[in-house]
């Protein structure tokens, strides 16, 4: 998986390419939770190139969600396909989540 | 009816080199992508289970994954030596519950259970078997 980041009105917006999994899940990891712990409140995460996801990915962002739940901050989920989108309804996880259709309608989230 | 046989040892990059095999066993008989994604997760799940907790060993295992497509009906067997385990007796998650009270991780055999149409276990001759059943329906062919 490659993670693109970048800064668009003051928001992160980290770009997930490829398979989060048990192989990956790490990468998520150090990447996101040092961002959190920094006291970032409003987190964009963009699933337009993310083609896969296992409950081991499932487990980083439903801890990254703990603690932004903790520290009064967001993460916001964009783009997701379908089958991804499912997965998320199957396990709980849609009502956790702010889950929006496009990066422009997360970063509104984030005004 | 198509069948294919995979031979696979008990370590994690295995579930890597197995999802390829699906993927071209799912080109090969034209199944759509939603099966695809389906079983590869479900595989995922299953053989990352089996390989971090079911030999109590340092020793090398065998697992073997038996996929067999006939009309509509994928099934897919999963064998191995390990410890006795019925993913079927998993307790479900509670999905209900607040952010704060949901436990981190436990979803990864939940998720299989909603991903296929049947699931079967057996233990036999000192080995799991695990038949997992997918309809291939009209619509997801589309």
């Amino acid at each position: 998986m490659e993670i693109k980041q970048q800064k668009r009105d003051n928001v992160s917006i980290l770009e997930l390419i490829g398979r989060l999994d048990a192989n990956t899940a790490g990468q998520l990891e150090k990447t996101l939770i040092p961002m959190i712990e920094s006291g970032e409140k409003s987190i964009i995460l963009d699933f337009s190139n993310l083609e896969y996801i296992s409950s081991a990915g499932l487990r980083i962002l439903l801890l990254a969600a703990k603690m932004q739940k903790k520290s009064q901050g967001k993460i916001i989920l964009c783009a997701m396909k379908d089958f991804i989108k499912e997965i998320f309804e199957i396990a709980g996880f849609t009502p956790i989540f702010t889950i929006c259709d496009s990066i422009e309608l997360a970063l509104k989230e984030c005004e | 009816m198509e069948k294919k046989e995979i031979i696979l040892k008990n370590k994690l990059s295995e579930i890597r080199r197995i999802s390829e095999i699906i993927e071209k066993f799912c080109e090969n008989n034209n199944l759509p992508m939603r099966i695809l994604f389906d079983v590869n997760l479900s595989l995922d799940e299953l053989l990352t289970n089996i390989i971090h907790y079911g030999f109590g060993d340092e020793k090398e295992h065998t697992i073997i994954v038996k996929l067999s497509l006939s009309e509509n009906i994928l099934e897919i067997t999963i064998e191995d030596d390990g410890k006795a385990f019925n993913p079927l007796n998993a307790k479900p998650p509670n999905l209900d519950q607040s952010i704060e009270d949901k436990p981190i991780g436990g979803l990864g055999i939940y998720l299989v259970k909603n991903l296929m149409t049947e699931i079967n276990y057996k233990r036999l001759k000192s080995k799991n078997i695990l038949v997992l059943t997918k309809i291939v329906t009209n619509n997801l062919k589309e």
